[in-house]
């Protein structure tokens, strides 16, 4: 590239400026951008002392720089040589000179670009609010210590929620009474309405979905309907959670969200290891969560234990960046990945170290097969690795975790080379390395225990992150979303929330069924959607049903209960038919927790077309199909249909319309119904829990 | 099927039949009337070809999975250690050679574009096979979109009724590319972007009407269903049902281009002239597919360039294959005047060893290999960079991943280094670092 000399960029400027073209205020800003060029390079002031409030900035303004800006003005990158990360990166200001004058908000470069007339204009592709622009113009006209004089509705964005009191662990409110405390008062500040309790068809079908992972049958739906009991609704949790149903539904939900959707052949090789026994087990014996993960990572299950957890680890086939990957959401609440080869960009307290302290206490393991079946043997020495950063600086990995714990563990001399030796180990490893040995190798002082014991007792990182997962799962959004993002970048909807149900979960022994219990229980849990008129109302606001689109495997189940199908008989009758569905569904339809939903051109193609959906609408005895057949009218027909399969009658209008298609219909009236069935089953209605 | 006794059921109330069918339906709501009174009309053969003009710009990809050997195809070393047995044949560019398994293409060398000096680093399948998709290694848990999702985005619409991202694949298998295929494509783009697949039947699938429904109450059916769908969808305000109305709003689109995928409906001296096999005929398919309006076609066949084994046996059977289907399309684009707009991108995951290993096999080689492209204004009959006497290493300057996905997006009018959208992530560029294009290749 060419460079010129200050004196060309004076003469280009001054050109530019003099050129008819450039409207007065493009000129200025010609002035303000180039300035500098045109002197000596200015000199960079050592950070003022603090002219503005601090504070405020911190609670206020960082969140919303970080939302708006961070992409470009931020550690990674800094557009214009700006950082808006910090108060003192602020008040260094950009190539452009300074972008805050303290007590003058009218001249703050910062509070001009912000107008939608600004130019520049920023955020470039957005556009900050009026109550946001006054916030940050009081920030700046206002001295450090006096109180900001700011209109309720100014800070309403920034600070949408209030804290209130949350009971003491010991209280002897149940958990979900605390929960819509919160929450009422919380709306009540905010001036929100929920949405109001759900009907009971709404919450059965919801409930049935969430904790079966099926719609209800009819006969189900009529047993909730009629029963007379005031308190029915707890009534019917207590019974799902204690169905096998239920183990069986959540050891699935549990499996696909710690370990992803499997392969083909890791599905197998999940059932036949153990992994899903040992999830329902966990269910079904409520072992308490934080043992749960310790088995995960110790993975040397006691002898009458149950193999299945080592399963975690042995998936991963010794890729130990992998199993640290595969830990982290379940131990911090927040994926690392991010800091494989850098600090974390946004969230500052991920250090890299952390990433490589996790990858070090499982750089000992290996997997093995013993006389006893797989193991993960684990050495008692090596495994000191090194990591690099970007700058190219390299250091030792040390046992350092993010919940704040460090493993004091001394690495050999530089050039000494370690010795082995079966002093070191509780079971040392076979001394023919070709031989199956008994036991896998278990070292005196292992890393996994070490990482075990530091993350699984006392560590609130544990509780908010299962607590976080189990909110979405229930409640449609996380606390902090995504469920995995639980860091400084990641501000939780409601902190405190977070961080008093984490302390509650501990306090309760790290039970799952309990914690499920209550959220069920709980007034948000039980809301009714958002309709039309509510539709601005924020989804972190909790005060409706969030929709959720039915995953994959509950799509399915909930297809078949609807069509008629006995599920068990229909697997151990028709077993390629069903895989075949199964693979279809799961290749083709969302996960649990998902980022983000898009239906697919795929999807829609395959409930279209597929001879596998239709099938499910031949008429067999039992089928939906058969018993509509027999209904005295189409009327009659269109509402039992409408009752199997979104569990409530038709409006006026959906009856007249779909009897009247199968009206016309009545000479092929087999072909009107599945016709109708189809339209039911494939609608949004069937295809999101609501 | 059985027919239910007619007995049984009664007919409705006599009103209901004053309502003319047609009426009926048109009476379920705006987006009915559209679809049923537009039937017919709106996606008849003119409008894919308005489609094509549309679209300035469209891609193939030859993807030859597996890796194949740059010795015996693009950069031969006759008479070398590492030469193998395969001679080499002079070009219709002066001075350079290509293998001797590579005759028709040799002719058309002046229409070409090939690269020897790529460098890359990874020597494993599916991490390779996923580098050279999404031009860049991965970032968990972020995934990067693949080519075919990026220029489906850039170059197609969503509302277009031939799929912008079509993957022609007969084999269900493939090893690790399997493993590749049954992963993430669309990547932060979002599910629909992803490809749509066509299986081995030369069909995408779930595109043919069943069998007892006729195309009326096809239509009908789905009339009902977005009658259903859509009040949910307004009542609620839902975003989920409006995703899922969208895809199936494309459903008839799809259907109605199912027979661009015939290849019955081809010529059969065209499918003579590209010879028998999966690949070929699906070379041919692709070239049809962009002649009617589609941005881009990957063509893949399983992952047989993967030869650890018997490897000049294997290639006396795969290279002159491919030696044809490239002497075919490309000359076919040239006829056809699309060459000008079309490019072609013909690659593998990374090359082969210079030495041959003990089962008369070539192993995986990331350090020096070759690609080669054509077409959409790339300079032609140009061979960039070099590899020294035994190919062991590039000579001089070497190209990876980012640097081919910065040509070929700047090929197709796409600026390489525009920052995604994404908000609550990082910032990612459609080519990190901003890494250049290969020199020489563009005009």
């Amino acid at each position: 590239m060419k460079r010129y000399s200050h004196q060309s960029y004076l003469r280009i400027l001054l050109q530019a400026i003099n050129a008819r073209w450039c409207r007065p205020s493009t000129r200025l800003l010609f002035l303000i951008a180039f300035l500098p060029l045109a002197n000596e390079p200015a000199l960079v002031l050592a950070s003022p002392p603090p002219s503005l409030n601090a504070k405020f900035f911190e609670s206020h303004l960082r969140p919303l720089f970080k939302q708006h800006c961070s992409k470009c003005h931020s550690h990674v990158k800094q557009k214009g040589g700006l950082n808006l990360v910090s108060l003192e990166t602020l008040l260094l200001g950009g190539d452009s000179g300074s972008l805050v004058i303290p007590g003058n908000a009218d001249k703050s470069k910062l509070v001009d670009v912000l107008y939608a007339e600004g130019d520049p204009h920023m955020p470039p592709e957005g556009q900050l609010t009026k109550g946001e622009i006054n916030m940050i113009r009081s920030w700046i006209d206002t001295p450090p210590n006096s109180p900001l004089n700011l209109k309720a509705q100014d800070i309403k964005n920034a600070e949408h929620r209030v804290s209130v009191r949350l009971p003491g662990n010991h209280s002897n409110l149940s958990l979900s009474h605390s929960i819509n405390q919160y929450f009422q008062h919380n709306w009540q500040v905010a001036g929100i309405q929920d949405t109001g309790l759900a009907d009971d068809r709404t919450f059965i079908r919801r409930v049935y979905l969430d904790l079966l992972g099926r719609i209800p049958s009819y006969q189900e739906l009529q047993a909730f309907l009629f029963q007379a009991k005031p308190n029915k609704r707890e009534g019917i949790v207590d019974k799902l959670l204690a169905s096998e149903e239920f183990y069986h539904h959540f050891a699935q939900v549990l499996d696909l969200s710690l370990m992803g959707r499997p392969s083909n052949t890791n599905k197998e090789r999940r059932k036949k290891y153990g992994w899903n026994d040992y999830l329902e087990q966990v269910l079904r014996k409520r072992v308490p969560w934080n043992e749960v993960v310790r088995s995960f990572i110790v993975a040397r299950p006691e002898d009458d234990q149950p193999k299945g957890a080592l399963w975690f680890l042995y998936e991963q086939k010794n890729d130990h960046q992998r199993m640290a990957e595969r830990i982290a959401p379940l131990i911090y609440g927040t994926q690392v990945a991010c800091a494989q080869c850098h600090d974390h960009p946004l969230a500052d307290e991920i250090k890299q170290a952390h990433y490589w302290g996790l990858v070090a206490a499982f750089n000992r393991s290996k997997n093995v097969e013993t006389k006893n079946g797989i193991g993960i043997a684990e050495s008692a020495i090596g495994g000191f690795i090194d990591f690099t950063n970007l700058e190219k600086e390299s250091q030792p990995a040390i046992l350092t975790f993010l919940n704040g714990v460090t493993i004091d563990e001394r690495p050999p001399a530089a050039d000494a080379k370690e010795e082995d030796s079966a002093e070191n180990y509780r079971i040392p490893p076979p001394e023919d390395t070709k031989a199956k040995p008994t036991e896998p190798a278990t070292p005196i002082f292992s890393r996994r225990e070490a990482l075990a014991q530091a993350v699984t007792d006392n560590n609130p990182l544990l509780s908010k992150a299962i607590v976080n997962r189990l909110w979405a799962y229930f409640m449609g959004r996380g606390l902090v979303h995504p469920v995995d993002e639980i860091n400084s970048d990641h501000p939780a909807s409601h902190p405190e929330l977070l961080r008093w149900l984490g302390e509650h979960f501990t306090a309760t022994n790290y039970d799952l069924i309990n914690f499920v219990r209550e959220l069920t229980l709980s007034r948000p849990y039980q809301l009714a959607p958002r309709y039309q008129h509510r539709a601005s109302m924020p989804v972190e606001s909790f005060a409706f049903a969030v929709e959720k689109p039915l995953t994959a495997e509950v799509l399915l189940r909930s297809m078949l209960l609807a069509t008629g199908q006995p599920l068990e008989e229909f697997r151990s009758d028709e077993p390629d038919r069903f895989r075949q569905l199964e693979e279809e569904f799961s290749r083709l339809f969302p996960d649990v927790f998902p980022v983000a939903y898009n239906a697919t051109l795929n999807q829609a193609s395959f409930l279209t077309n597929s001879p596998l959906i239709d099938q499910l609408l031949s008429p067999f005895p039992s089928s939906l199909i058969e018993q509509l057949q027999h209904c005295e009218s189409d009327r009659e027909a269109v509402r039992k249909a409408f009752l199997q399969i979104f569990g409530r009658h038709p409006d006026g209008q959906e009856e007249a319309i779909a009897a009247h298609y199968l009206n016309e219909r009545a000479s092929t009236p087999l072909k009107g119904l599945k016709q109708l069935v189809w339209a039911l089953l494939t609608s949004a209605e069937f295809m999101i829990n609501s | 099927m059985s027919q239910p006794n007619s007995q049984v059921r009664k007919g409705c109330p006599e009103h209901h039949h004053t309502l003319h069918r047609r009426r009926f339906l048109q009476g379920l709501g705006a987006a009915g009337t559209t679809a049923l009174s537009s039937w017919g009309g709106l996606f008849q053969f003119p409008t894919f070809a308005d489609i094509a003009k549309y679209h300035q710009k469209h891609c193939i990809l030859l993807w030859l999975c597996g890796a194949p050997s740059q010795f015996e195809t693009w950069d031969p070393k006759q008479s070398r250690r590492t030469g193998g047995p395969f001679g080499s044949i002079p070009t219709a560019i002066p001075g350079i050679h290509f293998s001797e398994l590579m005759p028709k293409t040799a002719r058309i060398a002046d229409r070409l574009a090939v690269v020897r000096n790529m460098k890359t680093d990874q020597s494993e399948h599916f991490q390779g096979i996923s580098l050279l998709n999404r031009g860049a290694n991965p970032r968990p848990p972020f995934i990067r979109p693949t080519l075919g999702s990026v220029l489906g985005q850039q170059l197609g619409h969503l509302d277009s009724p031939i799929p912008n991202f079509i993957l022609l694949d007969p084999c269900p298998e493939g090893n690790e590319f399997k493993g590749f295929k049954a992963g993430n494509w669309a990547g932060w783009l979002g599910a629909e972007y992803g490809p749509v697949r066509a299986g081995g039947e030369y069909r995408i699938e779930n595109v043919e009407r069943l069998a007892d429904i006729t195309t009326t109450d096809h239509e009908e059916r789905e009339a009902l269903r977005k009658f259903f769908s859509r009040r949910f969808e307004n009542e609620r305000q839902s975003a989920a049902a409006r995703s899922q109305n969208a895809a199936f709003e494309r459903v008839k689109g799809l259907m109605s281009c199912s027979h661009l995928f015939d290849l019955e409906a081809i010529p059969t001296k065209d499918r003579e002239r590209y010879g028998p096999g999966a690949f070929a005929q699906h070379a041919l398919l692709a070239r049809h597919l962009v002649e009617n309006g589609a941005p881009f076609v990957m063509v893949a066949n399983g992952m047989p360039w993967d030869c650890h084994v018997f490897h000049h046996e294997n290639y006396q059977l795969l290279v002159p294959e491919l030696d044809n289907v490239i002497y075919q399309l490309i000359t076919d684009l040239g006829e056809r005047g699309m060459l000008d707009n079309t490019l072609v991108v013909m690659m593998g995951e990374f090359g082969r060893t210079p030495w041959i290993n003990s089962n008369r096999g070539r192993d995986h080689y990331p350090d020096a290999w070759s690609l080669a492209m054509a077409g959409c204004g790339l300079n032609q009959g140009v061979v960039v960079g070099e590899t020294d006497q035994h190919g062991v290493d590039v000579v001089g300057n070497a190209y990876n991943e980012k640097n081919l996905f910065a040509t070929i997006f700047k090929a197709l009018g796409i600026d390489p280094y525009q920052a995604y959208d994404l908000p609550g992530l990082p910032t990612f560029y459609r080519v990190e670092e901003q890494a250049p294009p290969i020199q020489g290749l563009l005009a």
